[in-house]
């Protein structure tokens, strides 16, 4: 909350903008890649990793018009793409 | 939460509303091609044609006509199609040549793009690089995701409001209207933004593929599969006959116990030519048509689709969902009338934000455009589609770029609609006068039919050929329908007026 208050209303709302388009897509394609890690058939973890990509940036677009803070909704997102950079990296698969 | 569900379902709108209309006729874009192309023979009841003769036939004349192509693609008919066709690459592009099945006669129907217009329109738009357009449509289609998803978290008392209706109150009684077309067709219009995305997903999502194949004919080799769309193997360059294409249309309808859709040839007459027959699309609900493929020469079996695991199905169903190629007359009825709704919805969506901000105080100017806009697209993009199909009755048949006039008259309809719509000084006469053209236009279609050479009406009406008289039948009905409304909205308007006359 308290970044918003140090933050004029128009970048609070860029950065929110930001976050649901480009930190969505991100966090989307990632996940898609990460799916490769599953221990299944290739071709199945593609279309798992695919298919569910567009609901995981749904949710990243969506939730960060709903999360009050936008430190908490920057963090998540970081978080979520290093968790996921991690397996991509190191996935077992 | 509301706020995200305005913006991004307004930005997003106008295209939606584009996709939406030339998405939703799509559903009958073979009925519109057989509307549009009046030369063509109708499907009588009791039609018959083997599907292994017409193969026969396209075999030696495309032989004899095509022999230089990269590939021929044959289609069947079907209870949608009652023509066969054959397309193929050759030296000045894509042609394409359509034989009557009962007569085994070519007709050559006037040039037109038809219902596949609209097909094609509506994931990749026109003017535009494909890929281009398809992204701008992603893009739209993945803010309606987001708007239909906020819009659920918006609307908490979804079951309550269910059942209000409050009309003529305004932008409460728009509301009411919106919320009607979208909660009750919520689950159809969830599936078909979601399974859009699907459709294109390589496109939009291709990190993975890159990932797992990193060499180029790999990542092609697992997009064709993903999609289960069979690629074509390079040509050898050594000559080769080709086996009897009857003969391979046979055997997969006696496997299959089923008909074949479509026959593609690819490299005919080389020896490393081969043959994809699919089965029909209305047997299954996935999209991922069973196939089998043959080696061209020797006629032997090199692959068949095996059955679907459930990553396959999945996808395929998706897609099948998505596209309603299943779908048999009722069904495809039920899928345009879900699509209408979704038109319904956006256009309410859009109505809604101007009604609600009119009387208010606020930017004038932002009204002004989305009331503009509004009109140029609710009216003037079903102006455009009518007076692509008024173009296609009143074009000479033997213009030459006939099918291109068609486009630009579609266009032209368009660009002058938002002209009229910009130009006009009272946004409620623009709306009038557009809405009255439509109606114009509607009530023209099915005279036009009387009125220049095409197919016969009543002909078709005695034979029972619904095709054809479904597009005039559902001219009329729209005139009723806007004519109607219109009529009312004229009464409450005067009704509206007369006390303040007689206050003053």
């Amino acid at each position: 909350m308290l970044s918003n208050v140090s933050l004029p209303s128009y970048w609070v709302l860029f950065f929110r903008i930001l976050a649901a388009t480009l930190g969505g897509y991100i966090v989307a394609a990632l996940f898609s890649v990460a799916a490769l890690s599953l221990p299944l058939d290739i071709m199945m973890s593609l279309r798992i990793g695919m298919m569910g990509s567009f609901i995981i940036w749904a949710g990243v677009a969506t939730w960060s018009f709903i999360t009050p803070s936008l430190v908490r909704l920057w963090g998540a997102i970081g978080l979520a793409a290093c968790g996921l950079l991690l397996v991509v990296s190191y996935g077992i698969h | 939460m509301a706020q995200l569900h305005t913006w991004c379902g307004l930005l997003a709108a106008w295209l939606l509303f584009a996709v939406f209309l030339t998405g939703t006729l799509s559903y009958f874009k073979e009925s519109i091609s057989f509307w549009m192309q009046p030369e063509l023979p109708s499907v009588a009841a009791n039609a018959e044609w083997e599907n292994r003769r017409l193969a026969d036939y396209w075999q030696h004349y495309l032989a004899e006509h095509a022999s230089s192509a990269r590939s021929w693609q044959i289609t069947f008919p079907n209870e949608r199609m009652s023509v066969s066709t054959a397309v193929w690459f050759g030296a000045d592009g894509r042609e394409q040549v359509v034989l009557d099945p009962t007569t085994l006669a070519l007709v050559t129907p006037r040039e037109t793009r038809g219902g596949d217009f609209f097909y094609r329109f509506h994931f990749q738009l026109h003017h535009l690089p494909a890929v281009y357009g398809r992204w701008i449509i992603g893009i739209a289609t993945m803010m309606m995701f987001v708007a239909i998803i906020s819009g659920v978290i918006t609307h908490k008392k979804i079951l309550r409001d269910f059942f209000a209706f409050r009309p003529q109150k305004g932008a409460r009684s728009w509301l009411d209207a919106h919320n009607a077309f979208s909660v009750l067709t919520l689950p159809f219009q969830l599936m078909i933004t979601y399974t859009g995305l699907i459709t294109l997903m390589s496109l939009y999502m291709p990190w993975g593929v890159e990932r797992a194949f990193p060499d180029a004919d790999e990542r092609r080799q697992a997009i064709s599969e993903l999609h289960a769309f069979p690629l074509s193997d390079s040509a050898t360059g050594q000559p080769a006959a080709l086996h009897a294409l009857g003969e391979l249309v046979s055997d997969a309808e006696r496997y299959w116990q089923k008909p074949v859709q479509s026959v593609r040839v690819s490299h005919p007459g080389d020896a490393g030519a081969r043959v994809v027959v699919w089965q029909s699309a209305h047997e299954a609900l996935s999209a991922h048509r069973p196939q089998r493929i043959y080696e061209a020469s020797l006629g032997a079996l090199l692959a068949e689709t095996q059955s679907q695991r459930v990553d396959e199905q999945a996808h395929g169903v998706m897609v099948g969902l998505h596209a309603g190629r299943f779908a048999d007359w009722g069904m495809r009825w039920i899928y345009f009338a879900l699509g209408a709704a979704g038109c319904g919805m956006v256009a309410t969506g859009l109505l809604l934000w101007t009604s609600k901000r009119k009387y208010k105080k606020g930017s004038v100017v932002g009204i002004w455009c989305v009331e503009r806009l509004n009109i140029a697209t609710l009216v003037g993009m079903p102006i455009a589609v009518l007076a692509f199909f008024v173009s296609n009755r009143l074009l000479p048949v033997a213009l030459s770029g006939r099918a291109q006039w068609e486009i630009h008259i579609f266009f032209a309809a368009w660009l002058l609609a938002l002209l009229h719509a910009v130009l006009r000084r009272s946004a409620s006469q623009a709306w009038r006068e557009q809405l009255t053209l439509t109606v114009i236009l509607l009530l023209c279609l099915p005279l036009l039919n009387v009125l220049t050479p095409s197919y016969s009406v009543l002909d078709d009406l005695a034979a029972s050929n619904w095709q054809r008289v479904s597009v005039d039948l559902m001219c009329l009905v729209g005139a009723l329908i806007i004519g109607w409304q219109m009529r009312r909205a004229a009464k409450k308007a005067l009704s509206r007026v007369q006390p303040i006359q007689v206050a003053s």
